[in-house]
């Protein structure tokens, strides 16, 4: 395949891990301690994706910045988030300055780190190619997802949502009035975590939801079994 | 205490309570007073101790001031004793009445002072009681003669022994002279001296009138000497004359024998001008000096015990018009306190000519005495010092030297008004000051207290409402100590939260990297041995436990912030826990027996599904942790009021007493868990911060029921009492 990806990381332990792990992967991986020396090797040339790790040294919104300075060169080019940070308002910061992802660190960063990356290049690809079928558009009451290009629209409006996310929203939304377990959930979510995770995804997901519309009420949770869309 | 109530005295009553120590003041005053005045007693009785015997100094050894006789052989009967009226006399009424005050001194004359020895005389015939005093210039005489036959004399017929007649013997520088008084008819009689020669007419003598006035039983005689006519001795003689033709009087009783021996006729006793002159002489104020002889009569006497009421002063000012006002106010608490006395004394006149009071006898034995004796129904305490007069080494009267103590007690009764006032304004002001204070300092602290109550928060939380001060004092360092230690606290609450936080963020990324280690060994690893295999699944097991916990401590941090727009929609909340319990806690702990005790009916409750997971499934980890194994966690739904409430039961552990009060908060732990699952003391904070976000409340205590082991109760508002 032969993708570039560019990791931003200023952790030397994990950057040497990171790179091993996706160059098994079969990508090619160049890594940049700082945020300095990133803008300098993105003027060069860009990547196919990079990974930002937010802080970098002593700069704590370093990876927000080069985001920023990403998004002027390029508007289409996959950035995914890694960071230690775990606030809501961090995810969201990053989603809005267009931030692809938001993944954070932990101990089960590499088991589905590479299948997001594989998943954003074939987004990639079809954004290239510029045909999505129609067969990836889920379309009812006021929802419009588009599977291909990773978009989601409540009343028209775009509601901007990590990958994780996306994937557990139109794992539910794809057939209304389905209960989705939490364990559907994660395996399309392409992430091993806990029920807990999963309900923080989804109230997310709702919050996001209400930000639009403030009345927002088809996300149902099923007693802790799981959650259905109610439509109507 | 003692009678089983526990009372609860404020400061503010026990620093009103100390307020009654000013009652010390009005003590002291009164004890003040009363040794002060007994000092003025004192030292009163020895200023009339010491007048007493400066008169008695300057009286001694004046012989010619006391005729012996006339001090020492007043014979009653024969000397008189000049009374001095009290009344103003009028001689020519018809009424004696003016004589009242002193008649009950007058004496009575019958048979045993007949002149003429006659054997047939009738007692009934003939008697009298008289009484002789002196006012101004005259001497007044009140004979009251019972005779059963009254006698007149003719018109021209100057036969004075032919009718009734008083006879008047008055000795005047040796001479004697002799005055008759006989009227022709009741009414105005001028006396007649009586001739020596019975045949001359007799001279009138106008200066001897006397009021003649027939009674039932005879008549009175008033009569009226001038004073200049007076010598040093003086008898009176009554003559009864019963028949008109026998030409001599039938009975006369005299107050003497009448013989023309001078010797023979009465003293005429008074007070001595003489001894009065010098008396006035050694003027003492406000003192009555009295010179008292044997007989106990006063032969001088000046001075009165009248005070002069000078201290009276007109109230002049605002200050002088309150303070009388406070006065006339406090008059009735200062009456208590004083001891009346009366200014109203009868003075002069109508003293008593005898004096009878202790301390005389001593005076003529030489001894000096200091007595005390009231007069005005004992409303007057008089002061009498009593000295000895020597003549020629005899004691020959006494000097008697008075005064009222009223103006001692006067002077204590203002004293113990101004004290009683005093006492009152400085308790009033001086109470009133300290019970200002102590309400100041109470209120103060009793703020401070409510405040520090106030600052911890029933959950634990730190709001620090202490009003810091810029009181300089005890109170204002304490309010800025506790303003301090809070601050301290929170800074450390604070620190506590945010060293969580931070040493979660902090080794997220050496814990993502030895993870990320462990995956490529794992991955890169050709053909691994099954032991190494082992220690790579030990180390990612740890790996994910050490994931697992800062994952909680994240949650515990961030669960406040974001409960905020959960998803609350109506729950049937005891199909929800028949649906968790088989869905998530038995899959979850699966050796654990549960036992779910839940109503017929629906138990409606409004709230987020996925928190209420959340806060139960840590309260059932917590009761699987330190259930008894064997026992079964038993889960009771009710209704209590407008609450649905889950009682949640496991046998086993107790929660520690000392600690149950903040096992809810965040990082407390307080049992000894047995399970080899990380504990951060987070899972109760957990649960009740969800549920008091849901409007509910989350209790934990120690059964009761005779098993051992704890209880958690759940409570939240049925559904359609919330405001969700």
């Amino acid at each position: 395949m032969g993708y570039r990806i560019t990791l931003v990381e200023d952790d030397p332990q994990l950057q040497e891990n990171y790179v091993k792990a996706l160059e098994r992967s079969g990508y090619d991986v160049s890594v940049c301690g700082e945020k300095q020396e990133a803008i300098d090797a993105f003027e060069t040339s860009l990547p196919d994706l990079v990974i930002l790790d937010i802080m970098l040294g002593d700069e704590i919104d370093a990876g927000f910045e080069l985001c920023r300075h990403l998004r002027a060169l390029s508007p289409t080019i996959p950035i995914i988030f890694l960071t230690a940070r775990n606030s809501d308002i961090d995810r969201v910061s990053g989603l809005r300055l267009g931030g692809w992802d938001y993944l954070t660190k932990d101990v089960t960063t590499l088991d589905f780190l590479p299948a997001r990356i594989s998943a954003m290049f074939r987004t990639v690809e079809i954004l290239r190619s510029g045909n999505s079928g129609e067969e990836d558009l889920i379309e009812h009451s006021q929802l419009r997802i588009d599977e291909a290009r990773k978009e989601v629209y409540w009343l028209d409006k775009p509601v901007l949502l990590t990958l994780t996310e996306f994937w557990i929203l139109s794992a539910i939304a794809r057939r209304p009035g389905h209960l989705k377990t939490h364990d559907q959930l994660m395996d399309a979510a392409n992430a091993v975590v806990t029920n807990n995770t999963i309900t923080a995804h989804i109230r997310r997901i709702r919050n996001k939801f209400r930000e639009i519309d403030p009345d927002f009420d088809h996300i149902r949770s099923e007693y802790g079994m799981g959650y259905r869309w109610h439509s109507a | 205490m003692a009678l089983g109530l526990t009372m609860r005295a404020t400061l503010r009553v026990k620093l009103a309570l100390v307020s009654l120590l000013l009652l010390i003041i009005p003590l002291l005053g009164l004890r003040l007073n009363s040794s002060l005045k007994a000092s003025l007693i004192a030292s009163q009785e020895d200023a009339l101790n010491l007048t007493a015997t400066a008169v008695s100094t300057a009286l001694s050894n004046r012989a010619e001031l006391f005729v012996q006789e006339r001090f020492h052989s007043l014979q009653p009967g024969r000397d008189l004793y000049l009374f001095q009226l009290s009344n103003a006399i009028k001689i020519d009424d018809n009424v004696i009445t003016d004589w009242l005050p002193e008649i009950s001194k007058a004496q009575t004359f019958g048979q045993e002072h007949l002149l003429n020895e006659d054997p047939d005389f009738d007692p009934e015939s003939l008697s009298f009681r008289y009484i002789a005093g002196k006012q101004d210039e005259f001497l007044y005489a009140l004979f009251d003669v019972k005779d059963d036959r009254l006698v007149y004399q003719g018109a021209n017929l100057l036969d004075f022994d032919g009718s009734d007649h008083l006879k008047i013997v008055i000795e005047k520088n040796g001479e004697q002279h002799t005055y008759l008084l006989a009227p022709q008819k009741p009414g105005l009689v001028i006396g007649v001296l009586k001739p020596v020669n019975a045949f001359i007419d007799p001279p009138t003598e106008n200066r001897i009138i006397g009021m003649w006035n027939e009674t039932d039983k005879g008549y009175t005689l008033e009569v009226r000497i001038h004073a200049d006519m007076l010598g040093d001795k003086l008898a009176f003689a009554v003559a009864d004359v019963d028949d008109k033709e026998t030409g001599s009087p039938d009975a006369v009783i005299g107050t003497v024998s009448l013989q023309e021996d001078s010797e023979e006729l009465g003293w005429l006793l008074t007070t001595s001008t003489a001894i009065e002159t010098i008396l006035n002489s050694l003027d003492r104020p406000y003192a009555r000096i009295r010179v008292v002889d044997r007989n106990q009569r006063v032969r001088a006497e000046v001075g009165g015990l009248h005070e002069i009421q000078n201290h009276e002063q007109a109230a002049d000012g605002i200050f002088s018009q309150l303070m009388t006002r406070v006065h006339a106010i406090f008059q009735p608490l200062s009456r208590l306190f004083t001891s009346s006395f009366s200014t109203d004394i009868e003075d002069s006149a109508s003293q008593p000519t005898e004096v009878d009071i202790q301390g005389i006898k001593e005076g003529f034995e030489g001894n000096n005495s200091i007595t005390r004796y009231h007069i005005a129904d004992g409303l007057v305490e008089v002061m009498a010092a009593i000295a000895p007069v020597y003549d020629r080494g005899e004691v020959i009267t006494v000097v008697v030297v008075e005064q009222t103590t009223n103006s001692i007690l006067s002077l204590s009764n203002q004293l113990i008004e101004e004290t009683v006032l005093l006492s009152v304004v400085a308790f009033l002001i001086g109470g009133g000051a300290l019970f200002a204070f102590a309400f100041v300092i109470s209120s103060r602290i009793r703020t401070l207290r409510n405040q520090a109550d106030a600052s911890i928060t029933e959950d634990g939380k730190i709001q620090n409402v202490i009003t810091k001060t810029e009181a300089r004092d005890e109170i204002g360092d304490l309010g800025r100590t506790l303003d301090t230690m809070l601050k301290q606290l929170q800074e450390q609450i604070d620190y506590r939260e945010r060293m969580a936080d931070n040493l979660e963020h902090e080794m997220r990324t050496p814990l993502a990297g030895v993870a990320a280690s462990l995956k490529n060994i794992e991955e890169e690893l050709a053909d691994p041995q099954t032991q190494v295999l082992e220690y790579l699944e030990g180390a990612k097991h740890n790996t994910r436990q050490l994931h697992e916990l800062l994952t909680a401590i994240r949650e515990g941090v961030t669960l406040k912030a974001s409960l905020s727009h959960e998803h609350m929609e109506a729950i049937d909340f005891g199909e929800a826990i028949s649906r968790w319990l088989d869905l998530v806690w038995r899959k979850a702990f699966p050796g654990v027996e549960f036992i779910y005790q839940r109503p017929e009916w629906a138990a409606e409750i409004r709230g987020d599904v996925d928190r209420l997971l959340q806060a139960l499934d840590k309260l059932v980890e917590n009761a699987v942790s330190y259930h008894r194994s064997g026992t079964p966690i038993e889960l009771v739904l009710g209704q209590d009021n407008s609450f649905i409430a889950l009682r949640l039961i496991n046998q086993g552990s107790t929660i520690d007493p000392d600690i149950r009060p903040q096992i809810f908060e965040y990082m407390v732990s307080s049992r000894v868990s047995k399970d080899t699952r990380p504990h951060l003391g987070l899972g109760l904070y957990i649960a009740k911060t969800i549920i008091e976000y849901h409007g509910g409340r989350l209790t934990g205590s120690n059964l009761q029921d005779g098993r051992v082991g704890a209880v958690f109760e759940v409570r939240l508002p049925v559904k359609n009492q919330t405001l969700f």
